[in-house]
């Protein structure tokens, strides 16, 4: 399942993962590019009506998409706002999106990139 | 073909899922749980992957209502919040195994492979089932109707009512205690105390006043009169265990009260009476002990008036199934698991096989742990530990080098370092070969293996520096006497000539 072709650095831990599997791994960001508008939708969503519990069911879920494809900094950011969302810190949740929303666009960008070159 | 169920709302995780068992198995997906309920209502599965959170319910509530449709079917959860607490709940709820997201392909296909090896093996009948002992056979005890068997509960019969010290002999494990309280409680001292020393787990003096007692200002430390074990017993009976450890000076006292019932505390001036049946218990060949010195032939004499010697397990291998019966019972209810049913046929075959240098202490710690690890009705053959699932060939092989292949040959590298190195030159230099090995190997229980090669070494050495003598190498090492021998065999050191492993 090898393959050359080129990732991105952020994105070799992942195709590691994957036992090398680059065609794999753009193939899941394809699915996740289709996928994840909704997700962080959502959870924007959540957050701004106060709705805590859906809000963390959502960051969850979108921790674990993103996850896939790596999980360092953004990754960790994203539980971060899970745990404010479990502990009921609305405020804190909102600023805190606010302050990760550019890096979470800008991973979810990079996938899209990545899926972009498997279509 | 085998069958999985992966439930995850993931659709991206589901892929990764297919791509990666596709050869070894059909994939069937579910993305909410009842969808997952629905599909394995309808189908029948060999195992299956589990996200904890669903959009709809919370995964392991989901894990409850699969083990109500099939108690045997492996669940492996998946979770991206991989932190203990999770991992405890999955795996006390009877998770099959646990994985952390992002997956890993080798890691899923590894786990997947042994889930479903498991299903096959769960599934045959069991060979020996962990059912509750019948009332008859709660307060035995001693298990096993072997021939050898028999005959020690034929001597205990004979002796237990005669007033004459008992030498009881058996390599480590083979139940020397319990037939010491057998033939106490057939006595018709029953009634009267049954005390027991360790005559390896203290140094000469101590147990000198363990047994005897000692006098106010004996000696520093001694602040107040100590009553010792031949006074309590008296009346009873007094199990010398492990007497082969026992000094020439604490022979000669222990002979005194054998002959005339007498004996006096340490620092004392009176000679004190006391009526204390004796039993002694040995691992060590005491007649090669006199010939040494290291053994009073007269106290040998009179401890040889009634001997019983315990068969080492292998040679009472009629009696392991019905061994493995009672822990695997004890064990059940001890660990509060219900659900086990018992042990497959597979896993019976290499305890049977087995040659149990450990003897029965060590087969009811196999079960034990096996019971405890459990996370399917049945046991089967990966529970047990390596040195019983690695073939005979394996367990003896006189290598002296790593194999080339570690990963393909992970079993006989964990042999070879549970197992004692054959090489009698072995300089403790393959360590950190070893550890390499048993890394690329992705072992699992390298502190062990690695502990066990450099206290073997160490051993080794030590006792080719003494010569074999192993007062001496108990006193360089900092260890007690009887530590030291438990060890030596359990690392199978033969001290004949020179000092060797095994043969």
């Amino acid at each position: 399942m090898n393959n050359a072709d080129h990732v991105p650095a952020r994105f070799q831990a992942a195709v590691d993962r994957l036992d090398g599997s680059t065609e794999l791994l753009r193939e899941m960001a394809a699915i996740t590019t289709e996928d994840i508008p909704h997700v962080l939708a959502a959870c924007r969503s959540a957050i701004d009506a106060g709705q805590c519990t859906l809000a963390a069911s959502h960051l969850h879920k979108l921790k674990g998409m993103l996850s896939t494809f790596e999980s360092g900094a953004v990754t960790l950011e994203i539980q971060e706002l899970v745990d404010l969302a479990r502990t009921g810190q609305v405020a804190e949740l909102r600023v805190r999106f606010t302050q990760y929303r550019g890096e979470i666009n800008q991973l979810i960008q990079e996938i899209a990139q990545l899926a972009g070159e498997f279509r | 073909m085998p069958k999985i169920l992966v439930i995850d709302d993931d659709r991206a995780v589901l892929l990764l899922v297919q791509q990666a068992l596709s050869d070894v198995a059909e994939i069937v997906t579910a993305e909410t749980a009842a969808e997952g309920i629905e599909r394995l209502a309808a189908g029948n599965y060999d195992a299956i992957l589990l996200d904890i959170v669903l959009p709809d319910r919370n995964g392991l509530a989901v894990f409850f209502e699969i083990h109500e449709l099939d108690r045997r079917l492996p669940v492996i959860f998946m979770t991206v919040e991989a932190t203990s607490g999770t991992a405890i709940e999955a795996m006390q709820m009877g998770a099959f195994d646990y994985l952390a997201k992002p997956l890993e392909m080798k890691r899923l296909r590894s786990l997947v492979d042994r889930a479903i090896q498991q299903r096959e093996l769960a599934n045959v009948p069991v060979a020996i089932a962990a059912d509750e002992l019948p009332a008859s056979r709660q307060g035995e005890i001693f298990v096993g109707r072997s021939r050898p068997m028999l005959e020690v509960f034929k001597t205990i019969g004979r002796v237990s009512q005669q007033q004459v010290p008992v030498l009881i002999r058996g390599e480590s494990g083979t139940g020397k205690e319990l037939v010491a309280r057998a033939i106490y409680q057939y006595s018709n001292r029953r009634d009267e105390p049954f005390l027991a020393v360790n005559c390896a787990a203290l140094p000469e003096n101590l147990l000198e006043s363990e047994l005897f007692g000692h006098e106010q200002g004996a000696f520093t430390g001694a602040t107040a009169r100590r009553i010792g074990k031949f006074e309590q017993a008296s009346g009873g009976t007094l199990l010398l265990d492990e007497i082969g450890d026992m000094s020439p000076m604490v022979q000669a006292k222990v002979l005194r009260v054998l002959q005339e019932q007498r004996f006096e505390r340490v620092g004392g001036n009176n000679e004190l009476q006391t009526d204390v049946r004796m039993i002694a218990a040995t691992n060590q060949p005491l007649e090669r002990m006199v010939a040494a010195g290291d053994f009073r032939e007269d106290l040998l004499y009179r401890l040889n008036a009634v001997t019983i010697a315990l068969p080492p397990l292998r040679e009472r291998r009629d009696d392991i199934p019905e061994l493995i019966q009672y822990f695997l019972s004890r064990a059940k209810q001890e660990f509060h698991k219900q659900e086990l049913e018992g042990i497959s046929p597979a896993a019976l075959e290499l305890l049977q096989g087995y040659h149990w240098p450990g003897n029965v202490r060590q087969l009811r710690a196999v079960i034990r742990r096996c019971v405890l690890e459990s996370v399917l009705p049945v046991i089967s053959p990966d529970l047990l530990p390596p040195e019983i699932i690695a073939p005979p060939a394996i367990r003896g092989a006189q290598e002296t080098g790593p194999p080339s292949q570690p990963a393909a040959c992970a079993d006989a590298v964990q042999s070879m370092a549970a197992e004692p190195c054959a090489n009698e030159q072995d300089n403790g230099q393959q360590l950190p070969a070893l550890v390499d090995q048993l890394l690329a190997a992705q072992s699992t229980d390298l502190y062990a293996a690695g502990i066990a090669y450099a206290e073997r070494f160490l051993l080794m050495r030590v006792l080719r520096e003494t010569g074999g003598n192993q007062s001496r190498a108990a006193e360089i090492l900092g260890i007690t006497r009887g530590k030291l021998r438990n060890r030596i065999a359990t690392y199978d050191i033969k001290l004949e000539s020179g000092v060797k492993i095994g043969e």
